[in-house]
């Protein structure tokens, strides 16, 4: 029992180090990027029931003759509700909940808990150094500050024993744009599983003056009280209203326009203009009465991804380290993300201005 | 067409020869000739645009024409930009290449698709300027990126670890990741104001439809881009070659979508 729950988590250690790989997620989103890809392809079968399904299978039989039940049983009539396609979007956000767990700590870190201190590892790693001989005067670190701030690096020092260090960083905060978009991303899914379970849409013909409830919810009904037409001097459409009256438990609670793009809503189902015709003087409408939770999840993930994507490609995260010596030299480092492009300037230009308040003896660059 | 948007086109293929001599040549005049060519472009297609806006009544974003004349405008406004930024031109040709394809299919398009008409009753929407303004934004950085990758794949490098900070290849690299990382957010705003449009329209805020859907594969493409990134084996030329791709996917989205629709018989909801 001990050896199967050491393999067991041995397998689920590896499951864990193979899911946080990019190279994994890049052959994750690939897949998906496929079979969208082959599902446009196809006619889906339609889901509304104004769509005769008979007509519809009878077309796809015309159209694809003895390949018809070989696709059918691919799938690839209804590939958008299909296992493959359900299993590479649960995959992907499996893999996307592993990284953003195992990446939030670090991140979070860089964000908020970062100390001063660091080791001598930073100056072997950056490809950015420089040192600057510092003259002997008070006031020598509060210009090194002072030439940081003007950069606008947020600057903290701290000294152990005869060592300063200094740790300047802009937009250290940054680094959590992409933790937003991850969990972004990980919303949109939960969003669309909550469409895929909990929602309900129902078509309804709603003739004039008549009372209509709606069948998944008995106590709410549609009174039409009056369609219009309104056109253009051309005659063409400009716009299509419907008035009407929306009674919960016989009782009104709503009145207004619906439109197109404008529906009215109610204790969260919509009610959508889809169609009318015309019968005698006036017109029977068909409307589509939603109710979807998914929806609001789905609309906040999307402005988490926007918000975690701004911040991550217009703040990119930059620090300089600089460290005292004992010969009397400050040493410094830079190091930025990889969308800090001007940073090798910005880096170079701080230590000639550092270099031109020291002494003359300064050493030089390491700036390539 | 009317006459600014011929011209518009005219002066584009005149900016590619221009740029294309001035490679050759390096003179001052067949340099300026060639970014002034593109300047004239551009204010005599913003100058279309207006006119067209003006006279229908509504933005220039009803039709495949219009669409494909603000995404022209798109792309040369975001080379002029790059081009007045970093002071240099030797993205032109490229770039103009590929803004050269978007509008040869927009003059290409029928008299009934560039004719200005009335606003359809499901266009009337705020939402119409948020959705299409902001994907054909995307599809213009993506169209400056595509023309900058194409530069990429042009140059002789040995080797894809053969690139110098601060030489020609790293410039090239910069811009084209800048222009892909200005245009996925764009592209997202885009896909997420469709999303709010499509809910308040239709009821759902996704159906798989064909745009839809292409849309989404669009938006996957240049997500697995921004991953590949961070692999040392996917810089240089191939980063360049899933670039040019990514643009391929942008093109049969805009163009081969309703290609397919009609070829296919498939149900959509988009008009193009």
């Amino acid at each position: 029992m001990a050896g199967i729950g050491s393999r067991t988590r041995s397998f689920l250690r590896r499951l864990w180090h193979f899911l946080v790989r990019i190279d994994v997620a890049v052959v994750l989103i690939l897949g998906l990027i496929c079979l969208a890809a082959l599902g446009s392809c196809f006619p889906q079968r339609p889901s509304s029931p104004n769509i005769n399904a008979e007509m519809w299978q009878e077309a796809v039989q015309a159209r694809y003759g003895a390949l018809t039940g070989f696709l059918e049983a691919l799938g690839l009539f209804g590939f958008f509700h299909s296992p493959a396609l359900v299993l590479a979007l649960a995959l992907l956000g499996l893999a996307t909940l592993v990284c953003t767990i195992n990446r939030w700590r670090p991140l979070w870190s860089q964000a908020f808990h970062r100390e001063v201190r660091f080791s001598d590892t930073v100056f072997d790693h950056s490809s950015l150094t420089a040192e600057v001989a510092l003259p002997a005067e008070e006031n020598t670190l509060a210009q090194v500050r002072d030439r940081l701030s003007a950069h606008g690096y947020r600057v903290r020092v701290e000294s152990i024993e005869k060592t300063t260090y200094i740790r300047g960083e802009r937009n250290r905060w940054a680094s959590l744009g992409s933790l937003l978009t991850h969990v972004g991303l990980l919303l949109l899914l939960l969003g669309a599983v909550l469409s895929g379970l909990f929602s309900w849409r129902e078509e309804l013909i709603v003739q004039p003056s008549r009372f209509t409830p709606l069948p998944y919810r008995q106590d709410l009904a549609i009174v039409h009280e009056g369609f219009t037409i309104q056109r253009y001097p051309d005659g063409s459409a400009a716009d299509y209203l419907l008035q009407v009256q929306l009674l919960d438990s016989n009782e009104e609670v709503a009145r207004g326009v619906i439109r197109v793009n404008e529906p009215l809503n109610h204790d969260g189902v919509g009610l959508y203009l889809m169609g009318f015709v015309r019968t005698g003087e006036r017109y029977t409408v068909s409307l589509l009465a939603v109710r979807d939770p998914g929806y609001g999840p789905v609309i906040m993930a999307g402005m988490l991804l926007l918000f975690g994507m701004t911040v991550s490609f217009n703040f990119p995260h930059s620090c300089i380290y600089g460290r005292t010596t004992v010969e009397g030299t400050l040493r410094l480092a830079g190091r930025a993300d990889r969308r800090a492009y001007a940073f090798d300037r910005e880096f170079s230009a701080i230590a000639a201005e550092l270099k031109a308040k020291s002494s003359p003896e300064a050493v030089g660059l390491n700036a390539p | 067409m009317p006459p600014s948007a011929s011209l518009t086109y005219g002066f584009m293929w005149i900016a590619l020869v221009a740029f294309i001599i001035h490679g050759r040549l390096n003179k001052r005049w067949s340099g300026r000739l060639a970014s002034g060519s593109v300047w004239l472009s551009w204010v005599l297609l913003t100058i279309s645009l207006v006119q067209r806006a003006l006279s229908a009544g509504h933005w220039p974003l009803t039709n495949r024409y219009e669409a494909a004349l603000c995404f022209t405008w798109a792309i040369l406004t975001i080379y002029l930009l790059l081009e007045v930024s970093q002071r240099d031109r030797q993205a032109g040709p490229y770039v103009l290449g590929v803004a050269l394809i978007v509008a040869t299919y927009a003059v290409t398009r029928p008299a009934i698709d560039q004719a200005i008409g009335p606003l359809l009753p499901a266009l009337r929407s705020i939402w119409l300027q948020v959705h299409v303004v902001s994907t054909l934004v995307a599809y213009g950085a993506f169209g400056v990126a595509a023309g900058l990758a194409w530069m990429r794949l042009r140059q002789p490098s040995p080797t894809d670890e053969a690139v110098t900070v601060g030489g020609r290849s790293a410039w090239i690299e910069q811009a084209m990741e800048r222009a892909v990382a200005l245009g996925f957010p764009w592209l997202t705003l885009g896909i997420l104001a469709g999303a709010i449009w499509a809910q308040l329209a239709w009821g759902r805020y996704w159906g798989w439809d064909p745009k839809e859907t292409w849309a989404l594969v669009t938006w996957l493409w240049f997500l697995m881009i921004l991953h590949v990134r961070a692999l040392r084996n996917w810089r240089g030329r191939r980063l360049a070659g899933l670039i040019v791709a990514g643009f391929g996917v942008v093109l049969f989205t805009f163009i081969g979508v309703p290609w397919l629709v009609r070829t296919v018989r498939l149900q959509s909801l988009h008009g193009f």
